[in-house]
């Protein structure tokens, strides 16, 4: 979502708040998992590899704001999106995967942004991709705090939303890249926000909700 | 002239909510003063509209509705815990804004308001306990949101503190909706 025109301090801080908010849900997966490390199998392992996967995170996106010359953007976003994969890893072990026609549409959609690059009219290549890839991770991540079943039907609402926002952004992504306008930005990057913010609402409930149990 | 944009959105959302909930008369269990609520969204309208057509600065009227949930806040509370009406976070926000005032200026309104939100999410958390709403995490990422939009909001980034003041009052009113669709137990 970084706009080359927008690389003010500013700005780029800005994006770094919304890491910021990423960060606090990667944090609630993690004490979600820890929480269910007692009930499940090789806890500590998958334990293990989602504290890397948040370091990952971390990593990725702090040296992707600070755009260090020696580490190219790209590799900075792949990082990122390994870590966030990483954080999403237990869903695939525990098997808890559900590859839902929603899921699929939405995976659909968002493959289609690229074609807008490839007539030209989109965003450039090396924006789209690592964004993409960002973004993917992101739905991945959000879709799969639904599959964990721990929802109220308000919170699972409230996911569906966010995914379906994360889902828009990957076409707002063109405008974001191409605008000259900084509120513009500003506005297209609190609709992701926005999403983010649903995201980490649920996982603190669904937090909560498993507090609990024990 | 973005923070000026994104404040004016972000506080005419709030105040919409306030207003759709005070005209729904289901906004929440922590209101029952419905007209309070309904200045509460007024006031909120009413900054960005002053600035638009006035051109005049009155975000001390976002502080002082942001007192009035406070007041709401406390009278809930008191209510709940069978408890005597608590002044002192009412009185905290108020002598922290009018201190910020009276230093920093006007231009920092925006931060007595921010203020007192914190305060609110630390107050409910402080009595979380006897509540059952089970939003214990959530106002904590919201106290969090509050805290760093002050910090983001003193070192002069604006907009980075408009984001997670927006994120902050979006997780109260996120917690207010559920609060009020979430049948009662009992009923």
């Amino acid at each position: 979502m970084v706009n080359q025109l927008n690389s003010t301090p500013d700005f780029l801080f800005t994006v770094l708040v919304t890491k910021f908010v990423a960060f606090e849900g990667i944090l609630l997966l993690l004490l979600i998992f820890n929480k269910l490390r007692r009930y499940t199998l090789r806890g500590r392992v998958v334990a293990a590899l989602q504290i890397l996967g948040g370091l990952m995170v971390i990593f990725g996106y702090t040296l992707q704001v600070r755009s260090l010359p020696e580490l190219p953007r790209p590799v900075m976003f792949l990082v990122a999106a390994v870590g966030f994969f990483l954080v999403a890893c237990p869903f695939v072990y525990y098997k808890t995967v559900r590859i839902e026609n929603e899921y699929i549409l939405q995976l659909a959609i968002m493959m289609a942004s690229p074609l807008l690059t490839l007539t030209g009219r989109g965003a450039p290549l090396s924006v789209m991709i690592p964004g993409l890839l960002l973004i993917m991770a992101m739905l991945f991540a959000v879709r799969a705090s639904l599959w964990l079943n721990l929802h109220t039907p308000f919170t699972k609402a409230l996911l569906r939303t966010a995914s379906w926002i994360i889902v828009t952004s990957s076409w707002v992504i063109h405008i974001a890249s191409r605008t000259a306008s900084q509120w513009l930005s500003y506005y297209l990057l609190l609709l992701y926000f926005t999403a983010l913010v649903f995201w980490v609402y649920s996982l603190a409930k669904m937090y909560d909700h498993l507090g609990r149990w024990t | 002239m973005t923070h000026y944009f994104l404040l004016s959105s972000i506080n005419v959302m709030i105040g919409v909510f306030f207003i759709l909930g005070f005209v729904t008369g289901k906004s929440s269990r922590v209101f029952m003063g419905s007209w309070i609520i309904l200045l509460v969204g007024l006031l909120f309208v009413s900054d960005p509209l002053f600035r638009r057509f006035f051109g005049s600065d009155v975000s001390i009227l976002e502080f002082i509705a942001v007192v009035l949930i406070l007041w709401l806040a406390e009278k809930f509370i008191s209510v709940n815990t069978d408890g005597r009406f608590s002044p002192w976070s009412i009185a905290v926000s108020l002598t922290g804004g009018a201190l910020m005032l009276y230093f920093m200026g006007a231009d920092y309104s925006f931060m007595c308001t921010v203020l007192a939100l914190t305060i609110l999410s630390l107050r409910v958390l402080d009595v979380m306990k006897i509540s059952a709403w089970g939003s214990r995490s959530a106002f904590y990422v919201s106290f969090s949101f509050g805290l760093f939009s002050l910090v983001t909001y003193v070192f002069g980034l604006y907009e980075a503190a408009d984001f997670l003041y927006f994120g902050m009052t979006l997780i109260l009113m996120l917690i207010m909706i559920e609060s009020a669709l979430t049948p009662k137990e009992g009923a």
